[in-house]
């Protein structure tokens, strides 16, 4: 099927997966409406749905989630999820609430080594199991902040949960880094040559968030961002950082992510730009939560499928260990604490974008790590947003009244 | 239920009450934290006198029984101090202003507790508005017949009072061209506005006894008018002031209140009379809406004058009262303000010029609020 779609932007992938993408474009905001309005779930359940459903039936025989253009996309959609999340995270507040920082700490690192031992115990072997502790710390911060926006959440748990999502974000990809450093080093070079790419990434990333905190900051002293055009802007700001991203070997993930913290700590006027910078914004995110449904390969998934369920059910465990721990301490109460745990829960997007940089660094053990992280993945892609809800509305955080729904 | 009797208390004591609004430090909106922020005051050994209030974004603070001024400040600023260390543990911010400038009163969530409840049901959205920010000041009197003779005789400088401490020009994100909007929030109420004019304590019981055989109240706290007595304590409760942006200016509002209380009760300059109130009504909404550039009409001779220009003479005749009480620098501060017509609704239009942004104009009363 050969349509003209030139029309589009150039990230639109090849025309003969343009059809797919407008059917999934059209499906997936219905999906979304359904599940919300029959079983008062977060929309974001019924778009990967629509992703796991055209997965499994084979839908997407073109490779439209294999796509350069397509991922090119996705990035962006994730960027500005990353960045609100940057924005929203307060650093000095470490300082102020030490116990908060011992959660993260607790959290992530409770994570970290529950799941290394797990795999060690599947017979993962220690380059493998790395990974996939790494990978595992992370709350997923793009389903973490869709979330939490969508339903309007606000107050400690909600506060709380962006700041250690954004941390175990910045933990993984260091860790994994390192992790590909590591392996690097195992394969004949000597420790400090091993050292040098994450190092090297490292910088390139921190240059470029700094050049994109800069930029965000300049436009917004003489812009308002709550207009919708300026908002646009900073969309293709974003898209623009992304580029040099790719061309400088920088992380994706940490360059938005740094650069809205970075703004935050560098000027103290409220950053406030509309929903994930207006409805271009909102559409790309609509279509990552597809993608991340589809990226779930079935064959995969039966593979990984009793190591992935004890995986999550460790993983579970530490999160909510991790928070109820230091919990009191940091100024919750304890069932804030563990609301705050099950809050952390969601793993995906970031997960499978890690996995994927592994992946292509070193495909037979990327594979192996993929294939018991799969199921977790899927399942958690289901019910994680699911239990960040549930636990934000269970601790009172979401509006009264039956309207759950607010605009941007 | 009947009406206490009318305990002892010093005469001249003071005793405040602020009401202050919690706001996420992300965009500066309310936010309903009063149950973390109590918490976590408990974990640190807060000894002060903080309580929740109606709405989960609001709580109130209170002083002890307060010699004067400089009592009134200290223990003020100790509260301020101890609530600050809580926030930053939660990463909240606390201002004062009597309301919250671009807040929706339906994004409010009501306070548990049975009393916050019961409000919510009998009063609908009326409670979720109430979602404003007071400054009481309790004062301590000789007697029951002294309080009410007290009560009605500060009645006639309500409108002073309103347009010093005025602080809420801006409510739900626009302004409202008033200086004290937040007053237009309480007259929605049916039992708002001022109390019955009687003068001695056996008529104000009979009065209760006739309210409270109706149905419609069970208990002084259901009356929300602009001064009430409080028997339990022994003081009448000034209501009418909004929330400064400062504990310094809560303190010298205190200390005009307690000038202009000796005065009244020591000089006896006027008898109250029920005539008094004819004009009430109207020159408190020049001052809610107008502030110092609104006017007054003197209730015994009929005059009119500018607001502000009554201020300035008000201070000058009780400044001999003022300085027996250790306080004429203070008032005299007032009474240069008021000269000048400087008032915190009017710092806040300033800022709002100067940059558009509410949620700024929102952080940079919480910078205000915490300078030492």
């Amino acid at each position: 099927m050969t349509l003209d779609l030139s029309f589009l932007p150039g990230w639109i992938p090849p025309l003969d997966t343009s059809f797919a993408l407008a059917l999934l474009l059209v499906i997936a905001p219905l999906a979304g409406e359904a599940v919300f309005r029959l079983l008062r779930w977060p929309r974001i359940v019924g778009y990967t749905l629509v992703g796991l459903l055209a997965s499994a039936s084979r839908f997407d025989g073109a490779g439209l989630e294999l796509s350069e253009g397509f991922r090119h996309g996705l990035e962006v959609a994730m960027a500005v999820l990353l960045f609100e999340l940057g924005s929203r995270v307060n650093l000095p507040w470490l300082r102020a609430n030490p116990w908060l920082a011992a959660t993260s700490v607790a959290e992530a690192g409770l994570s970290f080594s529950l799941v290394f031992g797990i795999g060690h115990y599947l017979g993962l072997g220690p380059g493998s199991s790395l990974a996939l502790a790494a990978v595992c710390m992370v709350s997923s911060p793009v389903v973490v902040m869709r979330v939490a926006s969508e339903i309007g959440a606000r107050g400690q748990v909600t506060e709380r949960l962006l700041v250690l999502s954004a941390l175990n974000t910045i933990y993984a990809v260091v860790a994994v880094q390192l992790v590909l450093g590591l392996l690097g080093q195992v394969h004949g070079n000597n420790a400090l040559e091993a050292l040098r790419p994450p190092l090297w990434f490292l910088l390139n990333t921190l240059v470029l968030a700094i050049l994109l905190a800069l930029a965000v900051g300049y436009a917004r002293r003489r812009l308002d961002l709550a207009n919708e055009n300026s908002a646009l802007l900073l969309l293709g700001l974003i898209f623009l950082a992304l580029v040099l991203v790719r061309l400088s070997g920088a992380s994706p993930i940490l360059v938005p992510l740094l650069a809205g913290m970075l703004l935050r700590s560098r000027d103290p006027r409220p950053c406030l730009w509309p929903r994930h910078f207006g409805t271009a914004g909102g559409a790309l995110v609509v279509l990552l939560f597809v993608a991340n449904g589809m990226a779930a390969d079935w064959r995969l998934i039966v593979g990984g499928g009793l190591a992935g369920v004890a995986l999550l059910l460790l993983r579970a465990f530490a999160k909510v260990a991790g928070t109820v721990l230091f919990g009191r301490r940091s100024g919750l109460s304890t069932a804030q604490a563990t609301a705050l745990g099950v809050a952390l829960l969601p793993m995906s997007g970031t997960a499978f974008l890690l996995t994927a940089s592994l992946y292509s660094a070193f495909p037979a053990m990327g594979m192996k790590v993929a294939a018991a992280l799969a199921g977790a993945a899927m399942v958690m892609e289901i019910l994680g947003p699911i239990a960040t809800q549930w636990a934000l509305s269970h601790c009172g955080e979401t509006p009264d009244g039956k309207e759950v729904t607010r605009g941007a | 239920m009947a009406l206490e009797s009318f305990a002892h208390s010093r005469c001249l004591t003071l005793g405040i009450e602020l009401e202050l609004q919690l706001v996420s430090t992300h965009d500066y909106d309310l936010v309903g934290v009063a149950p973390d922020l109590l918490r976590v005051l408990h974990q640190q050994g807060f000894s002060g006198d903080v309580k929740p209030e109606i709405t989960q974004s609001m709580i109130e603070v209170a002083t002890g029984i307060c010699d004067g001024y400089a009592d009134v400040l200290s223990q003020l600023t100790a509260l301020r101090d101890g609530l600050l260390e809580g926030a930053r543990r939660l990463d909240v911010g606390i201002c004062g202003g009597g309301a919250h400038a671009f807040q929706h009163w339906g994004e409010r969530r009501i306070s548990d507790g049975a009393r916050y409840q019961h409000l919510s049901d009998l009063y609908g959205y009326l409670a979720k508005q109430f979602t404003v920010f007071g400054q009481h000041v309790h004062i301590g009197c000789p007697g029951s017949d002294e309080a009410l003779l007290l009560l009605h005789g500060l009645s006639r400088y309500i409108p002073h009072l309103i347009a010093l401490s005025a602080s809420s020009p801006f409510v739900q994100g626009k302004d409202t061209g008033f200086d004290s909007a937040r007053l237009n929030s309480i007259f929605a109420f049916p039992l708002s506005g001022r109390a019955p004019f009687v003068l001695s304590w056996e008529d104000f019981k009979r009065y209760f006894a006739k309210m409270t055989r109706t149905g419609v109240v069970e208990s002084m706290k259901d009356f929300y008018w602009d001064i009430r007595p409080k028997p339990e304590y022994g003081t009448i409760e000034v209501r009418v002031l909004d929330t400064p942006l400062t504990v310094e200016r809560a303190a010298a509002l205190a200390a005009l209140i307690q000038a202009v209380a000796r005065w009244l009760i020591v000089e006896k300059p006027f008898r109250p009379t029920e005539d008094d109130y004819l004009v009430y009504a109207f020159n408190r909404f020049q001052a809610c809406r107008f502030g110092y550039g609104g006017v007054w009409v003197d209730p015994s001779s009929g005059e009119r004058g500018m607001l502000g220009d009554e201020i300035v003479r008000l201070i000058g005749r009780i400044s001999h009262h003022a300085a027996e009480l250790g306080t004429a620098a203070v008032c005299a501060r007032l009474a240069d303000d008021a000269g000048a017509r400087r008032n915190d609704a009017q710092w806040l239009r300033d800022r709002q010029a100067g940059d558009p942004l509410l949620p700024e104009l929102v952080r940079q009363q919480c910078l205000r609020w915490a300078e030492p």
